[in-house]
């Protein structure tokens, strides 16, 4: 963990630079078109099939893959493609609101502890107390306590990984401070609150960045799996984790009920993956020399 | 090392406080579920008191906190059970799971993650690679389903579901979780893969391997004698980060493979809002990962010898 | 180096054997044995203190009841010798008792038993609640007779010892005497308890020394035989997996299946398709305390509203698996009413002037429902469309059912909640008549209407009291009854003679090798 930080005096590599060396590495700029088609897919649902993801025609349910239905139809005889595209709305917009979520919250209680000394030992045990329910768990016993709205699962989800985020920007502001500008910064008067904002923030930016990338794509597992245990967002809605829940009791006469959503996904944390490694091996040269 | 002790029994106490206020803000009632959709208040009423629901918070949390201490996790609501058979009973199923998962995720990691390293660069490596963040992008409980439609439902092959009939040995149990073994191991082998990877090449580019190479010693002993051997201690570590996963794929799995096991039994808890058994098998699971987690670190240090508590 | 195989490897190898062998293999281990897949573990399994069917199914082979009902829900003799005598006032009932019927423990049962069970029963069954209140003592005059002396007549009271739900069950004195959970599971059954392991399965053997009640089977009464050595209830929550389990050999009979796991068995060698005799209803339950609903002019506008066939067909599938009727009892049955204004109306221009003329101003219809249970989510959607086409503002709201149970508890939180019964023999028993149970339908004519069905002194006035309450439930709209479903379930061609009663009995069935 420490070496993604390693180059922290300089400031984060201008987003051009960034973009520059994503783009050479062959699996993040694979990661990335995937993501941007996701992306335009999600976005541009109404305009690219022409069936609202609610219509039901029982006439023709359960129909396999045609022209008419090109990833087939399901039990109610709405379109699974329709039903993928307004999915990955759900999915991006939970793993975007988790990712804010946990990166805002991760960020306070990690500066704050790397920093304040004394809060340190109280806020690191809370986050191992935290982190030793696995994410799905944890995620489960949250949503029976919260309910069952879209953003019910942000907040319990967004519960889950906070402790993830405050372990990394923890580890990275431990390093930091102890590095001669910081200690200048001090010296010089600066207050916690000043040395945090200007001197440590913009030097945890990658880390962070990585981080929740990994948290995205590790959201959209988990917010899967919480539809699939029925724990999740309601099940009118089309999520892909709500798809294969109910595909499920299809699979032997309509495997494309399950298998389409779940491509879906894979694509999609996959992308998120690659996405986050090559941004890794980007921001952090002792990484890179690995590769 | 006493500090490491220390700390863990605070953050001990913090996981038992957590348990405590998630239980009791879940809303439900365990007595309504029991009785049924047929049930009046008046019935719900009665059955909360025989079953003594009705103390106040602060009084129920420090009984709680006095029984968790002494692990004294009480009875069942739901099952003719107290909360300890129902985990002693549940465990063994389990723990071979997670055992045989772990196997399968360090069986194909490890070596993968070798040959990675080792032909770093070539069309393997990258086919490896590949392949590990594949696995890692892929549900547990949807490679669980298609395994089930497959072997199971298609095939013949492996039971669809459950676990074995009574009085069957344990080879016979062991043929309703070799596919849920596979669903939770492949996906958490691809953390293995990769980390596994990572450490080889560190290792590889040291000077001692460079001079075990110079001295003339083949491919394989140098991997095997010098560079893996050091490479162990990154794969433990890795090792106990999984564990988190493999607890949580295991829970998942289970109640796709309707397995009768600590997963499953903590997922109807909730769903019958049984608070004994959500507190105390939430205590187990996340006790359990504590404990592990200490263990790789002393089995660290005993590997290590640069490392110390 | 001489042995060829080591231990482990061994090991290994006869594991990578067991695990290729074909499925099969591990039911003909048993052959005497029966595996019925049952929708889930029941807990706790005191026939008394639950009004889960789940129980029931299972404890019905251990523990026996006094009398029990036929299809039709007529009443017969199982532990009794006969029916009883009631005298004149309809205050004392004389209960004769078959001699020389043993307990499993060996003990043979005499009438301070059934006195000890009894008085068990009156104090934790959620039923008994209906009828203790009328009890004034319970007396063993003779080892094989039982006296019920009551304060005021209650007629449902012998089909209420009929009925196999917080069921009175007769157990050994000592037993039913014990205060605390009940420990042994000591019944007088064709079955005996063997073994609970809880969510893997419960085993009961045959009892060999039973003693059957005289007749003819017919659904739960006349004689009993246990022809299978052993019955294991096995847990399996989902119903896919139920049928799966079914088709690849490893259970001979999978409980409660939905449309779509029954579908899959269509066709499938080796295995029938089946449906219970009895039918189930569903119901969307109205709130008539507060809020909303609690104006019957916007409960008869819900009426006009509701389309039972499209909400039946969303969650029942196929026409042959439903039927749209709005008597509570099914035809065939002495409580069938023809007579059911307004149900199937399928207005909504009508149900629109309705909400106007109440003033309706657009206050949400909170209808709650659980995806736990397929067909009520199912239904409760296209109830909430039905009512949104006539104008209503509907918010369905979907939550886990245990919330659900206990949020509809609160009289201000909801207007309507989707739920079922199974048919009960005696109308008294359905919650829905019930002024606690949420609804809490409590108007002076429905108290009125079932105080003279309680106190009835003969058949007709009984069936005039009933008649009286169904034209009730139509004109005062409680609840909205939605139709009937049919119970479904698979079978292997192996279990044979299988009576498809409600719950599932399996005594009288074998099992060809």
């Amino acid at each position: 963990m420490s070496g993604m930080i390693a180059r922290a005096p300089a400031r984060a590599a201008p987003l051009r630079e960034l973009l520059r060396r994503l783009v050479r590495r062959r699996l993040a700029l694979f990661g990335m078109l995937v993501l941007a088609g996701v992306l335009i897919a999600a976005a541009a649902a109404p305009w690219l099939v022409p069936y609202a993801p609610q219509r039901m025609d029982i006439v023709h349910r359960l129909a396999p893959p045609s022209a008419a239905h090109l990833l087939g139809s399901d039990e109610f005889g709405r379109d699974v493609l329709a039903r993928c595209m307004y999915g990955a709305r759900i999915s991006l917009t939970i793993g975007l609101l988790v990712v804010a979520l946990s990166g805002l919250a991760g960020t306070i209680v990690g500066i704050t502890a790397g920093y304040v000394r004394r809060l340190d030992g109280f806020l690191m045990r809370v986050t191992d107390a935290m982190m030793a329910f696995p994410d799905i768990l944890l995620a489960i016993a949250l949503m029976a306590a919260l309910g069952a709205s879209l953003y019910d699962v942000v907040v319990a989800l967004g519960a889950v990984y906070t402790p993830r985020v405050a372990r990394v920007v923890r580890g990275g502001t431990l390093v930091l401070r102890e590095l001669q500008f910081v200690e200048a910064a001090e010296a010089l008067g600066a207050g916690d609150w000043r040395v945090m904002r200007v001197h440590l923030l913009p030097n945890l930016l990658s880390p962070l960045l990585v981080q929740c990338t990994f948290t995205f794509a590790a959201t959209i597992l988990t917010e899967a799996g919480l539809s699939f245990l029925g724990a999740g967002v309601p099940p009118t809605s089309p999520s892909w984790g709500n798809m294969i829940a109910g595909g499920q009791q299809y699979i032997g006469r309509a495997d494309w009920l399950i298998f389409a959503p779940g491509l879906c996904m894979v694509a999609t944390v996959l992308a998120l993956q690659a996405v986050g490694d090559g941004l890794r091996d980007a921001l952090d040269p002792r990484l890179r020399r690995l590769t | 090392m006493l500090r490491r002790l220390a700390g863990m029994l605070v953050v001990m106490f913090l996981v038992a406080s957590v348990v405590f206020v998630i239980a009791h803000v879940i809303p439900g009632d365990p007595a309504a579920v029991m009785l049924g959709p047929s049930a009046t208040a008046a019935d719900v009423a009665a059955l909360r008191a025989r079953l003594g629901l009705d103390a106040s918070l602060p009084v129920q949390y420090l009984s709680f906190m006095r029984a968790a201490a002494g692990l004294r996790l009480g009875q069942s609501i739901f099952l003719d059970q107290s909360v300890t058979a129902a985990l002693a009973q549940r465990a063994p199923l389990t723990l071979q799971l997670t055992a045989i998962a772990a196997a399968i995720a360090v069986g194909l990691g490890v070596p993968v993650g070798v040959l990675a390293a080792v032909r770093r660069g070539s069309l393997l490596d990258q086919a490896a690679t590949g392949l590990a963040m594949t696995a890692a992008s892929l549900p547990s409980f949807w490679v669980g389903l298609t395994l089930i439609e497959y072997f199971a439902v298609r095939w013949h092959v492996l039971p669809v579901a459950g676990y074995g009939p009574p009085g069957a040995g344990p080879l016979a149990h062991l043929r309703y979780l070799i596919l849920p073994a596979i669903a939770v191991g492949i996906p958490n082998s691809a953390l293995i893969v990769r980390f596994t990877r990572a450490s080889m090449l560190d290792v590889l580019g040291e000077d001692y391997v460079r001079t075990a190479r110079a001295k003339g010693l083949g491919p394989g002993a140098v991997i095997m004698k010098h560079a893996f051997r050091n490479a162990r201690t990154q794969v433990l570590t890795v090792l106990g980060l999984t564990v988190a996963g493999l607890i949580g794929g295991a829970i998942v799995t289970e109640t796709v493979f309707g397995l009768p096991g600590i997963g499953n039994l903590v997922v109807s808890a909730v769903l019958r809002r049984d608070y004994p058994v959500i507190q105390g098998a939430l205590l187990v699971i996340s006790g359990a990962y504590v404990l592990i987690n200490l263990a790789v670190d002393l089995l660290y240090a005993a590997l290590d010898p640069r490392v110390r508590y | 180096m001489e042995k060829l195989v080591s231990p482990e490897r061994r090991l290994l190898l006869a594991a990578a054997a067991a695990a290729v062998m074909p499925t099969r293999f591990a039911a003909a281990q048993g052959a005497h044995a029966a595996n019925i897949a049952v929708i889930g573990e029941p807990g706790v399994l005191d026939p008394m203190t639950t009004l889960a069917d789940l129980v029931n199914e299972i404890d019905q082979h251990f523990f026996e009841t006094l009398y029990a009902c036929d299809p039709s829900f007529h009443v017969a003799p199982v532990l009794a010798a006969a029916m009883p005598q009631i005298s004149e006032d309809g205050k004392r009932y004389t209960i004769p008792l078959r001699e020389n019927v043993p307990f499993h423990d060996g003990s043979v049962m005499t009438a301070d038993d059934v006195v000890a069970s009894l008085q068990r029963w009156l104090k934790l069954s959620p039923r008994a609640q209906a009828a203790a209140p009328s009890v004034e003592a319970l007396s063993a005059p003779d080892p094989h007779t039982v006296q019920i002396a009551l304060k005021q007549p209650y007629s449902p009271l012998i089909i209420l010892l009929a009925l196999f739900n917080g069921a009175s069950a007769i157990m050994p004195k000592a037993i039913a005497a014990a205060s605390g959970p009940l420990e042994k599971f000591v019944g007088t059954g064709p079955y005996r308890l063997l073994e609970h392991v809880p969510d893997r399965y419960i085993r009961v053997a045959r009892f060999d020394k039973y003693a059957s009640p005289p007749g003819k089977p017919n659904g739960f009464v006349g004689a009993r035989t246990a022809n299978v050595d052993e019955l294991r209830f096995i847990p399996v929550g989902n119903p896919t997996t139920r049928a799966d389990g079914l088709i690849s050999g490893e259970y001979h009979f999978a409980d409660v299946l939905t449309t779509e796991s029954y579908q899959q068995l269509a066709g499938k060698p080796g295995l029938q398709q089946g449906t219970m005799i009895t039918p189930g209803w569903v119901l969307l339950a109205m709130n008539t305390k507060a809020g909303l609903t609690s104006d019957l002019r916007i409960r008869q506008a819900a009426l006009a509203a509701a389309v039972p066939g499209d909400m039946l067909a969303a969650a029942f599938g196929p026409p042959s698996l439903w039927t749209a009727t709005g008597s509570i009892y099914p035809k065939g049955t002495d409580y069938f009413v023809a007579d059911t204004p307004g149900y199937d109306t399928h207005d909504p221009a009508k149900a629109r002037a309705m909400l106007k003329a109440a003033g309706y101003k657009g206050q949400p219809f909170r209808i709650f429902t659980t995806t736990q249970y397929d067909y009520m989510y199912k239904a409760a959607q296209v109830a909430g469309a039905n009512l949104q086409d006539a104008g209503f503002t509907v918010d369905v709201q979907v939550m886990d059912w245990a919330t659900l149970l206990q949020k509809r508890n609160d009289p201000t939180s909801w207007e309507a909640f989707v739920t079922s019964s199974p048919i009960m023999p005696d109308p008294t028993f359905f919650s829905i008549f019930n002024p606690n149970y949420a609804g809490w339908w409590d108007t002076p004519e429905k108290r009125a209407a079932l105080e003279n069905f309680v106190t009835a002194p003969n058949t007709e006035a009984k069936l005039a009291a009933w008649r009286r309450m169904h034209e009730l439930f139509y004109s005062q709209v409680p609840s909205l009854l939605i139709g009937y479903y049919k119970l479904l379930y698979g079978i292997s061609t192996k279990l044979q003679d299988f009576t498809p009663a409600q719950p599932p009995a399996f005594w009288n069935v074998s099992l060809a090798a």
